[in-house]
């Protein structure tokens, strides 16, 4: 994590959800007026939450659009393609605003909305390969990181992610989507197994064998 | 090359895109309807069913979390032989209603309980659960389960009281400000009810007494721990509503108009207590006096109203732990210390505790 500032900041000490690699930036210093928990300017999360468990809209659009480049960025970087990104993020919102009862810690709803997304991604995943499988679409759609990566980001890292995409993406869901997160959304191992609701074990299971597949591509195409 | 890089990747995100992505999510979002509009639903309910039944002893099995939370518990009048109406949770934990009682179950988690007494009194038979906070409101008091067995009356506007039978409970203002008093088996606390409070000492310990002997004892309470500052405000205009005032004041902040928005949510606080965004106006106007406009007298004071107005609110210990900064850098260390002790009791492995610890300057 870069010492950038990221509005989405949050420290998650409590309840369960996904300890996301946002929150690698939490500073030590003692001094409560340092950004322990970081929400951005406004309201707490929490305060939004519970406004918006008590029937309030706004508090609704507000933590959205809080979080609608958080959730928009994971959903591009673990589909890797845009096409499928407004889907995803509408679908991961619609599923966390409905079950905001549900969220122990109102503070870590971040860290919630992230797992959601990253299961939700999951089954999107596993929908089109199904779909490709019976017919339904077309295989092999172009992963359109260059369209965006050219404008954001470095060349260097646009080459890094176009390499990562093309050896993914004919892997079985649950192993793509373990190993981007540890790849590169960052996260650590433990994260990535809170994030997809599985075991320590399973996940590093899963991030070994989707290593070793793109390893055995790269060897292939190795001249 | 380093994996932040990565983070760098993020789809176009125009205004546009945002906007249209949110009216797909609210066209698809399940329909908002409050919580207390489930609970009216609830209440009509149970109220058919206890009509219907003509039990006597009305017990009321209470296993689930969220979602029964805010649910209101009334008992009547007790005449005429009626047992009294009973609450037990899902962990055995067994609250009583006396007579012409009325309480709210405001939190019902496996992390915390809390039951804000309105008027009446309740007796409680708390199951022992490690990791879980068991409160009880009263006013401006709170009871804090330690033990098991004890009894809090309050009667609105006059006194508070509180005895132990078994096991051992901590009293304190919901303010945080004055001491805190932990009551043994057969101690006895009382104080005037009011809107602030102070925590004053307890009764020598004597016997269980019955409920009938349960007099008011304790002195009148003192003045508060630091004094209201004078605050520069204006009062809503009359065409000006609670969500107006918030609307101003986000966008107030957003554009860097601290002042602007500090103002916004002073004027929310006082003109609409009772608004569900009053406790969060004033801790985000004790964030903004504390963190930009450099006022941690101002600030206290704010934080301090947060409290009072969300004693359960999930802010509650960011408040707690902001006004013992403020108190700090105001050099308050009575009060300072005292917010400290609280903070420290209420959230003993709490997210600021370490900054909390060292925050009066004395440590």
């Amino acid at each position: 994590m870069t010492g950038s500032k990221r509005v989405f900041e949050t420290r998650v000490s409590r309840g369960r959800g996904l300890a996301v690699p946002f929150h690698r930036a939490v500073p030590t210093a003692v001094r409560i007026s340092d950004p322990i928990i970081r929400s951005g300017p406004g309201p707490s999360d929490a305060a939004l939450v519970v406004a918006a468990r008590a029937g309030e809209r706004w508090a609704h659009e507000a933590l959205f659009r809080r979080y609608a480049p958080m959730a928009n960025g994971m959903a591009f970087r673990l589909m890797g393609r845009d096409a499928d990104v407004d889907d995803l993020v509408q679908d991961a919102f619609v599923v966390a605003f409905g079950r905001l009862d549900a969220l122990d810690d109102p503070q870590a709803f971040a860290a919630w909305l992230g797992s959601i997304l990253v299961r939700t991604a999951g089954k999107v995943i596993r929908r089109r390969v199904l779909m490709e499988k019976l017919g339904l679409r077309r295989r092999g759609e172009p992963i359109d990181i260059d369209a965006v990566a050219a404008r954001v980001a470095g060349p260097d890292v646009a080459a890094e992610l176009r390499g990562i995409y093309k050896r993914i993406e004919r892997l079985p869901a649950d192993l793509r989507i373990a190993f981007l997160l540890r790849r590169v959304e960052g996260m650590e191992l433990e994260e990535v197994a809170r994030a997809t609701g599985v075991s320590l074990a399973t996940a590093k299971r899963r991030i070994a064998a989707a290593q070793q597949a793109v390893e055995r591509w790269l060897d292939r195409e190795r001249p | 090359m380093s994996r932040a890089d990565f983070k760098d990747v993020v789809p176009p995100l125009t205004e546009s895109r945002v906007a249209r992505q949110y009216a797909a999510i609210a066209a698809r979002a399940p329909a908002v309807r409050p919580r207390g509009t489930k609970w009216l639903t609830f209440a009509v309910a149970a109220g058919l069913a206890v009509a219907l039944a003509g039990a006597t002893l009305r017990a009321v099995q209470v296993r689930g979390a969220g979602a029964i939370e805010g649910a209101v518990i009334e008992s009547g009048s007790l005449g005429g032989g009626q047992s009294p109406t009973s609450l037990t949770l899902a962990d055995g934990s067994r609250i009583e209603l006396g007579a012409a009682t009325r309480a709210r179950l405001t939190s019902a988690r496996s992390t915390s309980v809390r039951i804000d007494l309105e008027r009446g009194s309740l007796e409680v038979e708390a199951t022992h659960v490690d990791g879980r906070t068991f409160v009880v409101g009263a006013g401006a008091y709170e009871v804090r389960v330690v033990g098991t067995h004890f009894y809090v009356r309050r009667d609105a506007g006059q006194e508070v009281s509180v005895r132990v039978d078994r096991g051992v409970v901590e009293v304190a203002a919901v303010a945080g400000g004055g001491e805190i008093r932990r009551l043994a088996v057969g101690e006895k606390w009382s104080a005037p009810d009011g809107p602030t409070a102070r925590v004053m000492p307890a009764e020598p310990a004597a016997s269980t007494a019955s409920v009938a002997a349960f007099a008011p004892s304790a002195p009148a309470p003192a003045a508060l721990p630091t004094a209201s500052p004078v605050i520069n405000t204006t009062a809503p205009r009359r065409d000006e509503s609670a969500r107006d005032l918030f609307d101003e004041a986000q966008r107030a902040r957003a554009e860097g108009r601290a002042s602007d928005a500090a103002r916004a949510f002073d004027r929310l606080r006082r003109g609409f207590p009772k608004d569900a965004r009053a406790a969060l106006s004033a801790f985000e106007l004790g964030r903004l006096r504390l963190d930009v406009l450099g006022d941690p007298q101002g600030a206290e004071e704010a934080l301090r109203d947060a409290m009072a107005l969300g004693p359960s609110s999930p802010f509650r210990e960011d408040a707690e732990a902001r006004r013992v900064e403020a108190l700090g850098r105001m050099g308050d260390a009575g009060a300072c210390a005292a917010a400290r002790s609280a903070y420290l009791v209420r959230w003993p492995n709490g997210t600021y505790r370490r900054a909390v610890e060292v925050g009066c300057g004395d440590r």
